[in-house]
């Protein structure tokens, strides 16, 4: 591959560390409202190190991570940008990586099955923007100031700093202080040991559980995903 | 005015529209409508029979609703049996059922085996104090919070006899109509076909996401109608500023739609700078008295007569 100077490639400021913890969080607040909210269960998913978020639009991001958990690429779905009525095709999608590395092309064509959309009889996939990490640095054929407005700003919430996240959360998830703080400790633990599973304790269960007891099973599936277990179970 | 995809297409440059040219009275109803909407679920909230229901444990299938607990219990006993069944099928054989643990449960509506939406009760105190926690949080083009969410869902399955039903679109000529369908809980598969709640003024321009401004509509209807809805032609979410535009409203941080407003020909104002107020527009700070549907007494004192389903 050539020099990223000779490629019409942007760098994002991303922190692809901040950003893992930013949804790590989203996650154990995602996961401690579930009970209460089960209509939210959709929203955000772990499956191994891929991490899906869908916000209330039907908007979509998906961020792969390596095991040490570097970004390794972003494909985005906003179905509000104005690119919107030119994403629905093969050709389209693959186009936001194609000053990537022959390895991140294949695994985007991979990914883009997650992004299918119905387009007639087919099913095309609905790629409004993307990224991928090189050399250390993210990159994308996007400025970073269209990749927000095409499909970064799904990630908002998540690229907060804790104490804004938290505020936001508070508001948007209508948070209480018991679970916003049963959040907190599952995030601190989860990031300061990132290899480590992490136990939610049998009285924060039963917090959880009070706000919803026929919800407990899915949210015990949903926290799992990203290395926290239901302590005695 | 330009709809924000229009402002677009013209490279930033905003074509004014005829209406926009007369001094006076703001011409777009669609904020006047607004007024005289009921909050959404104020005919379940506001009736004691129906507000019994709704606080009360909720469960839905996609077809038809859950009475009774043990119904309720059969069911997520079966759910979890084969879940665990797939679980130890996958284990031992070569080929593998496409499982996921998490959302094998969530089927289509009408399927063999449906997926539940479960409510949990909930009691008055606790939506006293959410109402009160949701100020901050209540702004032009902000998004409803679950919350918000969980009152719409809860008033319409109780409207509905327990099942999700979408709300009767009528909007202005030229605009898309809807009429109800029955929708599912959630599914990952056919998304489309789930409950949305929607921001009858959208967000871009400026909708806010109090209850007055909120119905249930299928997710594949909320996306088609994207950005294009009732709405004034002097606000705007657009990117950068130009000469006519002004900001409205500090940037928001969580990504959502910046405003901005046309300072040249919006009405009752001074040539180049912005309104004071705009109609409809919510003041960023003072939460509308009339938005707590449980207080339907008092919305129909004031006049506000009409029930956003039958908008």
């Amino acid at each position: 591959m050539s020099h990223l100077e000779d490629r019409a490639v942007n760098r994002l400021a991303i922190d692809s560390r901040a950003l893992w913890e930013g949804c790590i969080l989203a996650s154990c607040v995602h996961g401690v409202m579930l009970a209460e909210y089960p209509f939210i269960v959709n929203e955000n998913a772990w499956f191994g190190e891929l991490y899906i978020v869908r916000n209330d639009e039907g908007s979509k991001a998906a961020l792969v991570f390596s095991e040490d958990m570097e970004l390794l690429m972003g494909m985005f779905d906003d179905r509000n940008s104005l690119r919107s009525g030119l994403v629905l095709s093969d050709r389209y999608a693959k186009s936001h990586y194609k000053e990537a590395p022959g390895f991140i092309r294949d695994a985007a064509e991979a990914l883009s099955i997650l992004f299918k959309d119905t387009a007639g009889q087919k099913q095309l996939p609905f790629v409004t923007t993307g990224f991928w990490e090189e050399e250390d640095q993210i990159l994308s054929r996007d400025s970073y100031e269209d990749w927000f407005e095409h499909g970064g700003h799904i990630l908002a919430p998540q690229m907060m700093p804790f104490e804004k996240a938290m505020a936001y959360y508070e508001g948007k998830r209508s948070m209480d202080a018991r679970r916003m703080e049963i959040a907190e400790r599952i995030y601190r633990e989860r990031i300061k040991s990132p290899k480590e599973s992490v136990a939610l304790k049998k009285e924060e269960i039963a917090v959880l559980e009070a706000t919803g007891p026929y919800n407990i099973e899915t949210c015990r599936d949903v926290f799992g995903q990203f290395g926290v277990v239901f302590e005695g179970k | 005015m330009a709809t924000q995809n229009e402002a677009k297409k013209t490279d930033g440059k905003i074509e004014k529209p005829g209406d926009c040219k007369t001094k006076g009275k703001c011409p777009c109803d669609a904020f006047d409508r607004c007024r005289k909407r009921r909050p959404y679920g104020s005919d379940v909230w506001g009736k004691k029979e129906k507000k019994k229901k709704a606080l009360g444990a909720i469960a839905f299938n996609g077809t038809e609703g859950i009475k009774d607990a043990d119904q309720l219990k059969k069911l997520q006993t079966r759910f979890m049996y084969r879940n665990k069944a797939i679980i130890k099928y996958n284990s031992t054989h070569e080929k593998k059922w496409r499982f996921n643990k998490y959302f094998a449960n969530l089927r289509a509506a009408g399927k063999k085996s449906p997926n539940v939406l479960y409510l949990p009760p909930t009691s008055d105190p606790y939506i006293t104090k959410q109402m009160n926690k949701l100020k901050p949080s209540l702004d032009n083009t902000g998004l409803f919070t679950d919350f918000q969410r969980s009152m719409v869902a809860r008033a319409n399955l109780v409207r509905n006899g327990l099942t999700l039903r979408s709300d009767t679109y009528r909007t202005q000529k030229g605009e898309k109509n809807f009429n109800p369908r029955n929708l599912i809980p959630y599914s990952r598969d056919k998304k489309g076909e789930m409950w949305s709640v929607d921001h009858i003024q959208i967000r871009a321009k400026g909708g806010c996401n109090r209850f007055c401004n909120a119905a249930v509509l299928k997710f594949r209807f909320n996306g088609m109608r994207g950005d294009n809805g009732p709405s004034c032609p002097c606000i705007i979410a657009e990117k950068g500023n130009t000469l006519d535009l002004q900001e409205f409203g500090p940037h928001p941080e969580d990504g959502t739609y910046h405003l901005y407003v046309c300072v040249t020909y919006t009405r009752n104002q001074k040539e180049g700078e912005p309104p004071k107020k705009l109609p409809g527009i919510c003041h960023a700070k003072k939460r509308c008295k009339l938005d707590d549907p449980r207080k339907c007494k008092e919305v129909l004192s004031q006049g506000v007569i009409r029930p956003i389903y039958k908008t």
